[in-house]
């Protein structure tokens, strides 16, 4: 049986291939291919270039199964700003990839753990939409959270 | 004894003095001279010679009578002495043309003061006889009472004599003053003893005994001893602990006769006559006069020698006998008050008790004012020594806090660095510029690594955090929500606090995450985890719920129930409790082992609190959507009611995976694992097995069993 190759479309128009068995880790994935047999191109409106190379290359790993966890998880270490990540766990959400969406998801938590709600805040350029006095108001309803 | 003496005298005398010896014994003590003499050839003058024999048999003569028990052999030789000489001869009276008692030359003998005519062979044979045998005998000639002025009236002028001393005992200390101490090696040189240094031996010897915070005890007493004597050291360690143990020997001998006269003590005589009982015994059982009355008189009321009080007739008998009578009516009364209460002898202090108190400063015990200066040297010294250590802690200190400042500076350089926007700088440009300012500030933390590890860490987050947009809020829920879960539930609660649009994310959460590592309060914890749980969206299901108690579990039932309740009314499927601090048994609640959404429940703590485990039921769990199990150090046992076999699984048709971690399932006789689905057993590290390991698990692919022996049934 000769391999069947997919082709994905980034959010910016570029093609990346990738052979089926592999492709079909992404539940979206399996669920358009059982669906419509060989579909030519699947789009990735929400997933730019950058990060669908990511993708691929996650999909293309050669791992056995037990070093797979192992592997996950040097995967996003490598790749740990948070920038990355995010898009990295918005394409795996779009895919349906459960394992790199946690892996990603932890990776975030892990690195904004350790701050302030303002240091983070700051650093992900949350915008403060509240006046200090409804801040104040939420801080005190949630007051045996803080 | 006669066999060392005589031994000694035949290998030190030349062939005239061997056969001298027997002669002597039998009174020829005149004629004896001659021939042992007779060895030197050419001594000037005759006369001289006869005059020294003549005197010769003063010395044992004189000590033999002082001593007559210690030197039987020389009794002998003084009855012969006397009845060749006559015992009217008195040691005073030397014979005019005397040159001296040889023994107070032991040294000078051969050089100067008898020149070579006198035959030193013979008088060295005499001497040394003498005083290797009896070195205690010296000190009796000074209290013989010899009279100095006399004695010395006698010396002839042409002997040459110490000036500076007289020929008399009592100069005898002064004689050799100058003389080091190595030339007396032998114990046959040893000075005598006199009174005053029988009775400051003692003295010391009391004194530090009954000192408990004495250290080196002999060192101590002969410090204290030369003290007494205003002298400098002049006695060898050696001679003055043999003199103690003479002494002591003899004192122990009269002290006891003295404290059995005393205890059967007859009415109406007083304490000479007593004395002189005591005496008078003590020359019938130990032949001799008793010499050390004085340093007896010292010691006696030491505990050592006191006497003990008899048990017999002691207080505790008789402080009975009084507590009955005295509750009975008064006729007894007077007659039992008569009686003299013997308060018992009081105890020392401890050695460790006093030292520690010295140590401690309130020494109660005197000491010595050599110690006193030591102790207060050695005190300097510490608080010197402790001083430099403190100087030293805070110079670590200052340089830490410099250390600090300086990593600081340098986190606050690159953090603002970071965070203000570099349009020019694009992606893995910004990082180089990032990482290059964290290297320059690294460079200041090769003093602490490890602080430097963390700090580095801490900055390389921050870097890898920093977004040139919101991106995050602009993120579906679901993200967000998979993110959060991965944080504790307060921090996720916190983050509402962010903005609008955070207000109400965390309510949604799919996945609770408990931890109660932030809480100082446990009941803190209890009304978070209420709090939390009432403000969450009920409309939504949880699908996850983990409780860890990082801290001490306390109030584990009411927070369990809560969340079990809540989590299995909102279709949980995937529970997790665990504790890592022994605590009282725990007891977990019935209802948390029926549910019917369940799917993966895992109940751990770690190993090493063994007796802690928490009993289950040992009903059948009712999980029938249950596929993984993990339970972990769980005690399978029924405190109600004894029954032979358990089957807790045979609900749970679902069950793939069965994890069993160190469980003891001992106490029952049959253990029944029955699951249609199961897959996966594991039974790691267990505590106990059971007699019998039944297991109905036709679709089992892995089974792993700890090292003990079990027996498995498979049907």
């Amino acid at each position: 049986m000769s391999k069947k190759t997919l082709t994905l479309m980034s959010k910016d128009k570029q093609l990346f291939n990738i052979e089926e068995h592999l492709a079909v880790q992404s539940v979206t994935i399996r669920n358009m291919v059982k669906e419509d047999g060989a579909s030519s191109v699947i789009p990735l409106p929400r997933v730019d270039s950058e990060t669908l190379a990511l993708v691929i290359e996650y999909l293309n790993r050669q791992q056995a199964p037990e070093e797979d966890e192992d592997y996950v998880k040097k995967f996003v270490d490598e790749r740990g700003e948070i920038p990355t990540l995010l898009e990295l766990a918005q394409a795996a959400l779009d895919l349906d990839i459960k394992k790199l969406m946690d892996a990603a998801c932890m990776k975030v938590a892990d690195l904004i753990k350790d701050f302030t709600l303002e240091e983070v805040r700051e650093a992900l350029r949350i915008e403060n939409d509240r006046t200090p006095e409804e801040e104040k108001a939420i801080r005190d309803e949630f007051q045996w959270a803080f | 004894m006669s066999g060392r003496g005589s031994r000694g005298r035949a290998s030190k005398g030349g062939g005239g003095s061997r056969g001298a010896g027997p002669s002597r014994g039998v009174g020829g003590s005149r004629g004896a001279g001659p021939s042992g003499g007779a060895g030197g050839s050419g001594f000037g003058g005759g006369s001289g010679f006869a005059d020294y024999a003549n005197h010769e048999p003063y010395i044992p003569q004189f000590d033999a009578q002082q001593q007559p028990a210690f030197i039987p052999h020389y009794d002998e030789q003084n009855a012969g002495y006397r009845t060749g000489y006559g015992t009217g001869y008195a040691p005073n009276f030397y014979p005019p043309n005397f040159p001296y008692p040889p023994n107070f030359f032991p040294t000078q003998i051969s050089n100067t003061a008898f020149p070579t005519h006198y035959g030193t062979s013979g008088v060295n044979t005499d001497y040394n006889r003498g005083k290797m045998a009896y070195p205690d005998l010296v000190p009796r000639e000074t209290a013989s009472g010899s009279d100095s002025s006399e004695t010395h009236s006698y010396v002839p002028e042409t002997q040459r004599l110490p000036t500076e001393g007289s020929a008399s005992p009592e100069a005898e200390p002064d004689l050799f003053p100058e003389k080091p101490k190595q030339t007396f090696p032998t114990r046959a040189a040893a000075k005598k003893w006199t009174h005053e240094e029988e009775v400051a031996l003692c003295h010391s010897w009391i004194n530090e005994s009954e000192n408990p915070a004495s250290v080196k005890f002999w060192r101590s007493i002969e410090r204290s001893f030369y003290t007494r004597l205003e002298a400098t050291p002049y006695r060898t360690h050696h001679q003055l602990t043999a003199k103690w143990r003479a002494m002591n020997k003899k004192i122990m001998a009269f002290n006891g006769i003295y404290n059995q006269i005393m205890n059967n003590r007859p009415s109406g005589q007083n304490d000479v006559n007593l004395l002189k009982k005591v005496r008078s015994q003590y020359q019938m059982t130990e032949g001799g006069v008793f010499p050390f009355e004085e340093c007896w008189e010292i010691v006696r009321h030491s505990p050592k020698w006191a006497a003990v009080p008899l048990m017999s007739g002691g207080s505790s008998s008789r402080s009975t006998k009084r507590t009955r009578t005295s509750g009975s009516s008064d006729g007894h009364f007077g007659q039992e008050s008569d009686e003299v209460e013997v308060p018992p002898p009081k105890r020392p202090v401890g050695r460790g008790k006093a030292k520690k108190a010295l140590r401690g400063g309130q020494s109660s015990t005197p000491t010595t004012d050599l110690y006193d200066s030591w102790d207060r040297n050695l005190a300097e010294k510490m608080d010197y020594k402790m001083q430099k250590l403190e100087l030293d802690r805070k110079i670590a200190e200052l340089e830490e806090k410099k250390l600090q400042l300086q990593l600081d500076a340098a986190f606050e350089e690159a953090w603002v660095f970071c965070k203000t926007p570099h349009d020019h700088l694009e992606g893995l440009e910004l990082q180089a510029v990032c990482f290059k300012r964290k290297a320059r500030s690294n460079r200041s933390k090769i003093e602490s690594k490890h602080r430097a590890g963390i700090i580095a860490k801490q900055m390389d987050n921050r870097a890898r955090i920093i977004t040139k947009e919101d991106r995050i809020s602009n993120l579906p829920d679901d993200i967000i929500h998979c993110i959060l879960s991965f944080l504790d539930m307060k921090y996720a609660i916190q983050t509402s606090a962010l903005s609008k649009r955070w207000k109400h994310i965390w309510t949604s959460m799919p996945h609770l995450n408990l931890n109660n590592r932030t809480f100082l309060a446990s009941h803190k914890f209890v009304k978070f985890v209420n709090e939390a749980l009432s403000h969450r969206n009920h409309g939504i299901e949880v699908s996850a719920v983990q409780v860890s108690f990082k801290r001490a579990a306390l109030h584990f039932d009411e927070v369990v129930t809560s969340v079990v309740n809540y989590a299995y009314s909102h279709n949980v499927r995937k529970l997790t409790i665990e504790w890592f601090w022994p605590t009282d048994p725990l007891k977990l609640p019935q209802r948390l082992f029926s549910c019917h959404t369940l799917k993966h429940l895992t109940l751990t703590t770690n190993d090493n609190i063994d007796g802690y485990g928490p009993s289950v039921p040992t009903s059948a769990w009712d999980f029938p959507a249950l596929e993984t199990l993990y339970l972990s150090n769980i005690k399978f046992v029924d405190y109600i009611e004894y029954r032979s076999s358990i089957d807790l699984f045979s609900k749970c048709v679902n069950l793939k995976d069965l994890t069993l971690h160190h469980c003891s399932m001992c106490f029952f006789d049959t253990f029944n694992v029955c699951a249609p689905q199961l897959s996966n057993l594991a039974i790691t590290t267990p505590f106990r097995y059971p007699k019998v390991f039944n297991m109905v698990a036709p679709k089992l692919k892995s089974l792993t069993v700890g090292v003990f022996a079990i027996r498995i049934k498979q049907i």
